[in-house]
């Protein structure tokens, strides 16, 4: 997928302006800034949710806008940070909608077994049959994430799949904070394209393969996390002191605040 | 609450329609037992059954009852499929026909035409002048609908909030219309006026019942398999976009389905409140949210909901009849009220 120019602007003011950028099949791309920095808006224009003033995505070689919905369904899921789903649905009836581009009015045996290998993936297979109302927020979370899990599964037509998620782990604990993008990493390393928007460092930094950090609708740098891991550039991504270090034991970096109390 | 087996649901409303409906066609001032019913019924077809019936028993069930109850039929069953389907769409358990301005757009149409309609008529050939309500009400309906929907629309998109605001500004407009046309009527004429106001399915004959039939007919149809992009409507429309749904056409669909069936309901029967809203909420109840459920119980329990109204509201005071909308509103406003309290966590909008 490449995104080329990609500027937006609301009542002449650039919310985005000029970002270029390729994300790659078997990576996981991470996007980071500061609050306000356009990283959802990114994501917005990345899945078509908004048309950017200027600038164009070209996504499996086509243009976005070219794509016939339905067709792009699936092989494209989004994740928003928040669903407002407000009937009360079963978890396995919402994990099921996942399977609507794949069949026409009634579910095959096949989506019938991929909804229970993604619930089961997702560690949820014990809250199928609950109603999705009566659950916590950090389940409802996870009953979406296995929502999209269920509609970009393997599809020999389209052997490569995106999956865009916006801040996946807001309300999850860290356990599953986790296991969340274990999954988005493993789902990546399958040949596939995946770009999170997250708010965490430390967990961008430790899962992500690419990594492109926005501030202030520019784009300060995109690239393999070792080159873009440094002190210098976070410090004034978040212009907030900031050291990163290696963890002694784990071997991955730790992002921590670089002053004495 | 447990979640039943729809298709027994199904199964068991049917066998309650055929109940009600044959109920309903034997009561009021002739009586017809229903095995005489069904022997009526018989001969109709061309076949001999034993029970012995009157020439006035069959006169009164082929004339007078048949066509009103299947009018009462269809009426439920459209107006509660519409509460569904829009339901759906907005992704509020309170939204109903009534409520965007589609029935007053509808009944203003017929206020309009009732008082103005006769000059017009007597230059139109027959075959028009048979559906020329149907039609008239059909564009009020959807005049409205679109009125709603143009305003609501925001770069492309529905904006929700702001199409039952424009709802109530259409309702605001239409009332006003319908108060001064009102004032323009003769003695005739306004009873005509109330009777659309509250609603009656007096007027129901062979000759209304055909004019309306295809514009219910064809909703009943279609909108059934609209369910899967309902659902995915639950989780807003940016995620059924993400989920292959096509939802301006959807939406486009489902306003002229509903401006259609709506209209058609409201030219022979004037305004029934209550159905569209308080049917679904039962069946959500009882077998879920899923669509693909939803929308077709909906229409059967709806059915059986107005075929009921309809046999109190002409045999309660008989020989004087009730306005149906005044029955439907006593069962269905306490009800909905229950339900708001009831269900108060799952009202978040």
């Amino acid at each position: 997928m490449q995104a080329t120019n990609i500027s937006f602007q609301v009542n002449g003011r650039y919310i985005l302006k000029g970002v270029s950028f390729d994300a790659l099949p078997g990576k996981l791309l991470v996007i980071l800034g500061s609050n306000g920095a356009g990283k959802s808006t990114l994501l917005k224009i990345l899945s078509g949710e908004l048309i950017a003033s200027s600038g164009n995505v070209i996504l499996d070689g086509i243009d976005l806008n070219k794509h016939a919905t339905a067709e792009l369904a699936k092989f494209r899921g989004v994740l928003h940070q928040q669903t407002a789903l407000n009937l009360p649905f079963t978890v396995y009836e919402v994990v099921m909608m996942g399977r609507y581009p794949h069949y026409a009015n009634t579910p095959q045996q096949a989506d019938h077994t991929t909804v229970n290998n993604v619930l089961a993936q997702t560690g949820i297979t014990h809250l199928a049959h609950r109603n999705y109302l009566t659950l916590s927020g950090g389940e409802q979370q996870r009953v979406h994430l296995a929502r999209v899990f269920a509609q970009v599964h393997y599809t020999a037509k389209h052997p490569i799949r995106y999956l865009f998620m916006d801040e996946p782990v807001n309300s999850l604990d860290i356990l599953h904070q986790h296991t969340t993008l274990q999954l988005a990493k493993e789902f990546a390393r399958e040949g596939n394209c995946v770009i999170a928007v997250l708010h965490d460092l430390n967990l961008g930094m430790q899962y992500a393969d690419n990594i492109l950090m926005l501030k202030n609708g520019i784009m300060v740098c995109c690239g393999n996390t070792q080159q873009v891991l440094n002190s210098e550039v976070l410090s004034t991504v978040y212009d907030f002191p900031l050291k990163v270090l290696t963890h002694s034991l784990y071997n991955y970096p730790v992002i921590i605040p670089a002053f004495a109390n | 609450m447990q979640q039943k087996n729809p298709n027994r649901v199904s199964v068991i409303l049917l066998a309650i329609l055929l109940i009600t409906i044959l109920l309903s066609v034997g009561m009021g001032a002739v009586t017809i037992a229903p095995m005489q019913t069904i022997a009526i019924l018989a001969k109709q077809a061309g076949m001999a059954m034993h029970a012995s019936f009157t020439s006035e028993q069959e006169a009164v069930l082929t004339i007078i009852r048949l066509p009103r109850v299947l009018m009462a039929v269809l009426t439920g069953a459209t107006l509660a499929i519409a509460g569904a389907t829009i339901q759906g769409l907005f992704r509020n358990p309170l939204a109903d026909p009534a409520l965007i301005g589609i029935s007053s757009g509808a009944s203003v149409a017929a206020v309009v035409f009732i008082v103005c309609g006769h000059h017009l008529l007597a230059h139109l050939p027959n075959i028009i002048s048979m559906y020329a309500l149907s039609l008239a009400t059909f564009v009020g309906a959807f005049l409205a609908t679109l009125v709603v929907y143009k305003l609501s629309q925001v770069n492309g998109k529905t904006i929700v909030s702001t199409m039952l605001l424009a709802g109530i500004a259409i309702n605001a407009i239409t009332g006003a219309v319908t108060g001064m046309f009102t004032f323009a009527a003769n003695d005739a004429q306004l009873r005509s006026i109330t009777f659309w106001a509250l609603g009656s399915l007096g007027g129901a004959t062979w000759r209304t019942l055909s004019a309306v039939l295809p514009f219910m007919c064809i909703p009943l149809l279609v909108l059934p398999a609209m369910s899967k992009s309902l659902n995915a409507f639950a989780l807003g429309e940016a995620n059924a976009q993400h989920l292959g749904i096509d939802t301006e056409r959807t939406k486009r669909i489902i306003v002229l389905l509903t401006a259609l069936c709506v209209g058609a309901s409201v030219s022979v029967t004037g305004v029934i409140g209550f159905v569209g809203l308080v049917v679904p909420h039962i069946i959500r109840a009882i077998t879920g949210p899923d669509h693909r459920y939803l929308l077709i119980l909906s229409a059967l329990a709806g059915a059986v909901l107005v075929v009921v109204a309809d046999l109190l509201a002409r045999t309660l005071f008989a020989p004087a009849e009730l306005p149906i909308g005044i029955i439907t509103a006593i069962i269905g406003a306490p009800f909905f009220l229950y339900l708001l309290l009831k269900d108060r966590k799952f009202q978040r909008v």
